[in-house]
Parts: structure tokens; C-alpha cells; sequence
């Protein structure tokens, strides 16, 4: 599990802190916040390091000290804003996906390859694989993105408002998968959103960053309702 | 990608064969093969000391720029970026500008070694301001006018220096500007062709890194690359290869713009292995054809090899831009 | 009818000789870009366009003190000139050979004057040093009340001359440089005989320069000389390179320049005599090493020692004429010769004929042999 203890969150200057929180495997965790709250910048800093006040660590190893490449093979981040080339075939942007788990020339063995029309598949990419990532739609784009952090295959899967380009249909298929992976593959799912209705519906964690008390405050999902959510997230407002 | 491999490979050996076979004015296609009697010491003068050199340094420079624009263009994730563009070659001939200036006892290969080492000093230093004006600025264009600015302030620079110390220097600066693939000895090639050769396998061993920072340095972060350690390599191979070439035919612009970029287009993808032999290949296609016209010429006009990149270049760049306009 | 028969002969000899008449165009001999004309109370100095011939400008010579009435075209200046500015080093040259350098009060950038009294002049605040035409602030040409500048023309007014004009400061262009026959670019003289009122000193000068040069051309072409040794072989005309690398471009004199013309003078076979033009021709490096496998000497390589030329370019080691170590510049000295070569060019003949053994053995005036 991952967990954060001390943590001061804030680019310029803090905007609010995280006194202890675990995230556990086998849940769907959804991060909450208003716009600029700083959810972004929490994800950054599990994924990416960089000045850490506090700590946070994943299955008891501090991520501080981890160099890029262990940290690779434990964290997958999806963000929010597509970063394709015009000419990147999708196939190549999925099979970067297995950077952590591919030898000196970056080569992928059968296994590999196997992984990913597995995943692509199972998104609904396989027709678009030979396009050039930057001809894919927005919700397109966004499938991609995610299929890719799961063919990187790691145990914590960091998503930053991977569904807001989606259909509702979509992006209820997509939270359902979301889910069942964290499930069965035992992953720690973490996923920023502001789809408060279907983050009630499908999380099993609510993290919420609460403006008044600067604290990230952790519920069950069966514990808040949508008003009581709002309130929290964003203040008195309706 | 294959056919595209077998394509330039081919047309690079015809080229080949068609510079050393062509004719001078007055002369028949491999006149130096058959000599006239009495005549076989200066057909071999000619071979080795004119032909030869100038057909090396054509293949070397249209390599070792391609291979840099690529590199960078990766680096700054950004199509628009060549190390003349950016100013590498101001600042590699402003160091190489003050070691000649310093260094009057130094001659021969020591001298070259010397100009070498402060080329890609030169080149170095402003690949690192470069990297750090990469950071703050949002604009792939912004990017680009920094360098550009640089370049010239540089050069501004160092036609100073230059002209303080000598007249007659000053003149060699103007002339250093237009380039030259024909001022290299035939003693002078095994070093220059080891160390391309040196820079070249360099770049083959970052394929993977490279292939990771076309999705951007956050993405490439996460996924495993060791950034700091990649951009610094990248650096020191882009600096070595442009360092070279500057320091011996002078500032050749536009071709480490334009050829990574075309072969792009026609490869289209973003694995590196296949994009550095291409970019190699198609560049040294490119010197050696931009070297063919001026021999072709040589009896009408005198064309800088500079002034013909830059013709081709510039116009190619336009395009470039407004094909991308909306990612500027 | 006589009277007019006698003016008309009287007049082409004159004009043969090269004395100016009175009121009439007086051609120069060889030089094609001025005429002077000797009126009853000026002198008048023609500068002719070096592109079609035809007049550019007309300036009146009145001495001091006179009053004339003069055409509006025509502008006045005052003689003897008192105080000048000079901008061409050939210019100090010809007014050294008048010793006239006294009236110098402006020249241009030290680095490339020869002549030790400018030199001294300029130390010490005398003579005004100007580096480029447009950076001549007026304050400094009235500080030294100079009231001619003589620059080298280039088809149009000198910078701000109207300007100038105004504050009694009259430019007048100088075409020497323009001239592409050896003595008609030393006949300038003349034109600053009269600019310092001692036209027969100039006209002197002048007959002694082209008496000495035709005499010894003369003397070269009838094979006087040869017998004391050609260094061609066989005594057939040395064959001479002439030329250097700037960039990737040779760049050599065209048949008929001034430098072409002198070497035939000398007795050389010119390697290019037969390139159309004035000015310079462009080869490659590669097909000059062809055309110089048989060449004897290699003149003007811009370089002081064969270690300097080798530096500039390691390929001139296969040359022949630097094999037989027969390079000759003057480089080592190269702003005496800028100054002094046009009003003497009897003397870059000598040094020519010397080096080439088609002429007698004398002291090199301008050129030295690389070593």
C-alpha cells in the first residue's frame, strides 16, 4: 500500500497538508478537490519525486531515495493533458509502455508484444493501432493513455481526470474497469476526478481536499453522499 | 522501414560513385583511374589530396549534423531545433576563435586536437545554457528565437575579438562563415572519421531513453528514463559531432534542421534506431548532392557551401512551420 | 585657314605630349579618368565616370586670393590647398613623391599607412585619423580647417558632401584606383600637382616614372636581358602564378589588369592573361593546381613566409613555384607598397624583371621572396 505521512502539499507555497493516509491495494481511490486545490500537484509528487516535504512510501520503501527507473516499475501515471507525437503510431505509444521491463535496446520480446494487443484490445484500440497518435480522438487519446499505464504493469496507477473526455457510457465502462483491475490485480488505484456522481458510485475510498481545514481528509465511500461531498470539497455552496 | 533503409543505402553508393567519378571541366568521367604517362603523380595529388577530403568531410558533416539535429529536436522535444539554429556553432567557433588566438605555438595534430577539444567545449557550454532556457520557456518558437539570438550575439562577439587582433583575421572570420567542406588534408581524416565514427555508436546507445523522451520529460520520467543523465549525454554527443564539423568546415546551417525532419515524415515513427541510421544515411546523402552542385558549378559560380544549405534550408523551414502552426 | 591648320596640329602634339593647352581638353595619356583643361584664370580638373567616360564633375582650381567667374556646374577650390584630407594611402604616396605631405590634416585609419611623417602627424595629434568615410564627424575637418577631401570615388557624392559644402569643405573623388594601365594610374600625379600649385613638379615626376618604365619595357620585350640568364627554361618566358585562396574561391588578376599588364610588361608568361576583365577571375583550388604544375614563380600569395602560406593552406606544399621556393609578395611590407606602388609602378616593374631574370639584377623595391 501507499502510504503519505507529514506531507505538505503546494508548489509555490502549501496549500494544504496530509497528517497520515494510506491508500490500500485492491481499492478504487478517488481524489477530490476544487480546481487549483492541489490534486495535481499531490499526483506529481508521488510520480515524479522532486522536493518532498514528508514522506511517503509503498509497501514500506521510501520513494524518495528511489531512482527513476525502480520508481518506473512501481508507479504509472496517467495525465491529463496528451503527450503523443505526430509521428507516433499508437502501437509505438503503447509498447513504450513496457520501458521499465525492457532490456538495453528497449526491444520487445513476444511476452511483451503479447501484453499489449492483450490491453489494446481490452480498450477497444486495436483498430487504431497503426494511426498516428496525434489523428486519435480526445476520448481516444485518453483510452490510449490509460491502456498504456496498464501495460506498464505496475502495482500503483496514478490518474489524473482520465475520464473527462469520455461518454457517459465510456466513462462508466471505464471507472467499472478502473475498479475490477484494482480488484483482481491487487493494484493501488488512484484517480483525481470531478465526476463526483460516478466517484460515489464506483470508488471505494473518497479523499477529499477540504479548502476550510487545508487537510486531506479520508472517508469510505458508503460514509458521504453528494451533498455532504460537495460541501466538504468545495465549501458552503449549493 | 526496411525499403527505406535498402532506398538510401543505394542511392548513397551511386552518389559515392558518381563523386568520384565526375569530371572536371576538361576531363572524362575517372580520369584520375588512367593517367596520362608522367601524369600519375599529380592524377594522385588529386585523388588524395582534392577528391578524396572533400567527399570524407561531405559524409561527415552531413552524418554528424543530422544525427545532433535529431538528438536535439528529441531533447528539447521540439522539430525546430539544429545545432546551428541554437547557436552550438557560434559557440563552438567563438572557443575555437580564442584557442587559435591563445595558442600561437601549437601546430599540426596538436593544433587539431586542441581546436577539436574547444570546439565541442564551445559547443557544449551553449548546449547547456540552451538546456536551461529550454526549461522556462513554453514556445516551441521562443525556443528557437533564444538560440537564434545567442548565435548571433556570439558571433557578434567574436567578430570583436577577431577583428582586435588582426586585420587580416577578421577576413578569415568572414570567409569561416561561408563554410568549407575543402580544408581538410588527407592526413587529417583518420582522427576526424574515428571520432564520428566514436559519436555515431554514442547516439546508438541511448535508442531507448531517446525513444522515451518523444512522449515529453515527464512521461519519459515516469516511465524509467534518468533525465539529467540522458540530456547530459545527449549534450556531449550532439557537441562532440557538431564541435567536429565546426571545427573543420565551419558553420554548416540548416542541414541538422531539416534532414531528421524529412526523415520523420517518410519513416514515420518515433523509434530512434530507425531514425538515426535514416537521418545518417539521408544526410549523407544530402552534403554529398549540396557538394556535387558546387563542384558542378565551380566553373560559373563559386558557391559557398554555407550560402546553399541555407538557400535549401530556409525555405524547407517555412514550411516546416506553417505545416505545424498550430502546435507552434 | 592656316592660322586654324597651325592651332589644330599645335594642339595634337600638345595633346600628344600630354601638356595641357589653353582652353582646350587636354587628354592625359594613359590615365582615362581625368582631363585637365588650363584656363586663362583657373585650371580646371575633369573627373571623368569610369564606366561610360562621360564627365562627372568639374572642379575650378583658382589660386589664392584671385576672384573668378566661374561656370555654376563647376566647383571652386582654392590652391594651393593648405590643408587636406587624404583618405587613400595612394594618395599619401602621390603627395609624398610631390613632398607636399605637409598639407595632410586628415587621413584614414593608421593601421594601414606606411609613410613615417603621417605617422608621426597623426601620434601626435596633427593629422586627424578617420577610420571609415561615414564616420567623419564635421566638427573634426573644420578643427583642422580642411578644406578638400580626397576620397576614392565610387560613383556617388561622398557622404554629406552637400552638407559639407555648405561649411566651405569641398570633396572631390579620386579615381586612381579605377585605372587598369600602370601609368595611368601614376599620372594622378598630376591632378595634385595642380590640387598644391606645383603642376611642373608633378608633370616631372611623372616624365621621369614613364620614361624609366617604358624604357626598360622596351628593353625586356627586345630580350636585352635575356641573355643574363632567364630563370624559365630553356629561356622561354617564365610562367607565372599569380593569386591566392580566399575561402574556397582562387581568386587571380584578369588579363587585363593592372597587375596582368604589368607582368606582361615584365616579360612573363601569365598564367591567366587570358581571362577577360579588369578586375579578378575565380578558379577552384583544384584547377589551379593543374594549371600551375608548370608554372615557375607564384607572385601576390598574401602571405610573409612559406610557413604563413602553408598555414593558410596546407594543399599550396604541391605547388611547383613553392616547391622551387620562387614566392614573391609584399606583404611583409604591404602598406609601403599600397602607398607607394601606384605613383612608381617603373618600380614594380624592376622588382619583376629582377625576380623573373628577364630583366637587370637590382634591389627589390617592394616585393621580397618568401622563405
Amino acid at each position: 500500500m501507499l502510504e503519505l505521512k507529514n506531507c505538505s502539499i503546494g508548489i509555490a507555497k502549501p496549500l494544504y497538508t496530509i497528517g497520515e493516509l494510506t491508500v490500500e491495494r485492491g481499492k478504487l481511490s478517488v481524489l477530490i478537490g476544487a480546481n487549483g486545490a492541489g490534486k495535481s500537484t499531490l499526483l506529481d509528487m508521488i510520480a515524479l519525486g522532486g522536493r518532498q516535504d514528508g514522506n511517503i512510501s509503498f509497501d514500506g520503501i521510501p520513494l524518495a531515495a528511489l531512482s527513476s527507473e525502480k520508481r518506473s516499475k512501481i508507479i504509472a501515471l496517467v495525465e491529463s493533458r496528451f503527450s503523443g507525437s505526430e509521428y507516433l503510431s499508437t502501437q509505438e505509444y503503447l509498447e513504450l509502455g513496457r520501458f521499465p521491463h525492457t532490456g538495453f535496446s528497449g526491444r520487445l520480446s513476444a511476452a511483451d508484444k503479447a501484453i499489449v494487443d492483450e490491453i489494446a484490445s481490452g480498450l477497444g484500440l486495436d483498430h487504431l493501432l497503426q494511426q498516428s497518435t496525434l489523428t486519435l480522438s480526445d476520448g481516444e487519446r485518453q483510452r490510449a493513455g490509460i491502456a498504456r499505464a496498464l501495460i506498464q504493469q505496475t502495482p500503483v496507477i496514478l490518474l489524473d481526470e482520465p475520464t473527462s473526455f469520455l461518454d457517459y457510457p465510456n466513462k462508466r465502462s471505464m471507472m467499472r474497469l478502473l475498479k475490477q483491475v484494482a480488484a483482481e490485480q491487487h493494484k493501488v488505484i488512484l484517480l483525481a476526478s470531478h465526476d463526483l456522481e460516478l466517484c460515489l458510485e464506483f470508488s471505494d475510498r473518497l479523499l477529499v481536499i477540504n479548502p476550510e481545514t487545508r487537510q486531506l481528509e479520508h472517508y469510505a465511500t458508503g460514509e458521504q453522499d453528494l451533498s455532504s461531498l460537495i460541501r466538504l470539497g468545495f465549501g458552503t455552496h449549493e | 522501414m526496411r525499403n527505406w533503409h535498402l532506398g538510401l543505402i543505394i542511392g548513397l553508393l551511386v552518389l559515392l560513385v558518381v563523386a568520384f567519378g565526375m569530371p572536371r571541366e576538361g576531363e572524362a568521367w575517372f580520369a584520375w583511374m588512367f593517367p596520362l604517362k608522367g601524369e600519375e603523380m599529380n592524377q594522385y595529388n588529386l585523388l588524395t589530396e582534392f577528391r578524396i577530403p572533400r567527399i570524407a568531410m561531405a559524409l561527415v558533416a552531413g552524418v554528424s549534423l543530422s544525427i545532433s539535429g535529431l538528438l536535439l529536436q528529441t531533447l528539447f522535444n521540439n522539430p525546430l531545433a539544429g545545432p546551428s539554429i541554437l547557436g552550438l556553432t557560434s559557440g563552438a567557433h567563438l572557443f575555437v576563435a580564442i584557442t587559435v588566438l591563445g595558442t600561437g605555438f601549437l601546430s599540426g595534430p596538436l593544433l587539431d586536437a586542441g581546436i577539436t577539444a574547444s570546439a565541442g567545449l564551445g559547443a557544449l557550454v551553449f548546449g547547456l545554457l540552451i538546456l536551461l532556457v529550454a526549461g522556462k520557456v513554453r514556445s516551441h518558437v521562443s525556443l528557437l528565437l533564444i538560440g537564434m539570438m545567442l548565435g548571433t550575439f556570439v558571433s557578434a562577439v567574436t567578430e570583436i575579438l577577431l577583428s582586435r587582433s588582426d586585420p587580416n583575421a577578421l577576413k578569415a572570420f568572414t570567409m569561416w562563415s561561408f563554410g568549407s567542406l575543402q580544408n581538410v588534408a588527407f592526413d587529417q581524416l583518420p582522427v576526424i572519421l574515428v571520432c564520428t565514427l566514436l559519436g555515431c555508436i554514442a547516439a546508438f546507445f541511448i535508442v531507448k531513453p531517446l525513444n522515451a523522451l518523444v512522449l515529453g520529460e515527464r512521461q519519459a520520467k515516469v516511465l524509467g528514463v534518468n533525465i539529467r543523465r540522458t540530456q547530459w549525454l545527449i549534450l556531449i554527443i550532439v557537441s562532440l559531432l557538431t564541435g567536429l564539423v565546426t571545427a573543420f568546415c565551419g558553420p554548416i546551417a540548416f542541414v541538422g534542421l531539416i534532414v531528421p525532419n524529412l526523415v520523420k515524415i517518410f519513416y514515420r515513427t518515433g523509434n530512434h534506431q530507425q531514425l538515426l541510421v535514416g537521418s545518417a544515411l539521408a544526410g549523407a546523402i544530402f552534403m554529398l548532392l549540396c557538394d556535387l552542385l558546387i563542384v558542378l558549378l565551380e566553373p560559373v559560380i563559386s558557391l559557398p557551401v554555407n550560402s546553399l544549405t541555407s538557400v535549401i534550408g530556409a525555405p524547407v523551414v517555412v514550411m516546416l512551420l506553417l505545416k505545424k502552426g498550430r502546435h507552434a | 585657314m592656316r592660322l586654324l591648320l597651325l592651332l589644330f596640329v599645335g594642339s595634337w602634339l600638345a595633346g600628344c605630349s600630354g601638356t595641357p593647352v589653353k582652353g582646350t581638353a587636354a587628354r592625359a595619356n594613359y590615365a582615362k579618368h581625368f582631363r585637365i583643361v588650363l584656363h586663362d584664370d583657373y585650371t580646371e580638373i575633369q573627373l571623368m565616370k569610369p564606366e561610360n567616360g562621360t564627365m562627372e564633375k568639374a572642379f575650378a582650381l583658382v589660386k589664392r586670393g584671385k576672384k573668378v567667374a566661374l561656370p555654376a556646374s563647376m566647383t571652386q577650390i582654392e590652391v594651393p590647398v593648405k590643408n587636406m584630407a587624404a583618405l587613400s594611402t595612394t594618395h599619401i604616396g602621390m603627395l609624398s613623391a610631390l613632398d607636399a605631405l605637409g598639407c595632410i590634416k586628415g587621413t584614414t585609419d593608421p593601421a594601414y599607412i606606411s609613410s613615417p611623417k603621417v605617422l608621426k602627424g597623426i601620434r601626435s595629434g596633427s593629422i586627424a585619423a578617420f577610420s571609415y568615410e561615414s564616420s567623419i564627424a564635421p566638427e573634426q575637418l573644420l578643427k583642422k580647417d580642411i578644406t578638400l577631401i580626397v576620397f576614392s570615388g565610387f560613383g556617388k557624392d561622398f557622404p554629406n558632401a552637400d552638407k559639407l559644402k555648405k561649411l566651405g569643405i569641398v570633396s572631390m573623388a579620386n579615381y586612381d584606383w579605377r585605372e587598369e594601365h600602370p601609368l595611368g594610374k601614376a599620372e594622378w600625379i598630376k591632378v595634385f600637382g595642380y590640387l598644391t600649385d606645383q603642376p611642373e613638379k608633378a608633370e616631372a615626376y611623372f616624365r621621369k616614372v614613364e620614361q624609366s618604365y617604358n624604357e626598360m619595357k622596351k628593353a625586356i620585350r627586345s630580350g636585352t636581358y635575356a641573355a643574363g640568364g632567364s630563370k624559365g627554361t630553356n629561356s622561354r618566358p617564365p610562367k607565372v602564378l599569380a593569386g591566392s585562396l580566399i575561402g574556397d574561391t582562387w581568386f587571380a588578376p584578369a588579363g587585363q589588369s593592372y597587375m596582368a599588364r604589368i607582368l606582361k610588361d615584365a616579360g612573363a608568361n601569365y598564367l591567366y592573361s587570358g581571362e577577360k576583365g579588369t578586375g579578378s577571375c575565380e578558379k577552384s583550388l583544384e584547377q589551379v593546381y593543374k594549371d600551375q604544375l608548370t608554372a615557375d614563380f607564384w607572385i601576390n600569395p598574401g602571405a610573409v613566409s612559406i610557413t604563413d602560406l602553408l598555414a593558410q593552406q596546407g594543399k599550396y606544399r604541391l605547388f611547383s613555384p613553392l616547391k622551387k621556393k620562387h614566392v614573391y609578395c609584399y606583404t611583409h611590407n604591404s602598406n609601403y607598397f599600397w602607398e607607394m606602388s601606384a605613383v612608381n609602378p617603373h618600380w614594380i616593374l624592376s622588382d619583376f624583371a629582377a625576380l623573373l631574370g628577364t630583366g637587370p639584377r637590382a634591389e627589390l623595391h617592394f616585393y621580397e621572396q618568401l622563405n
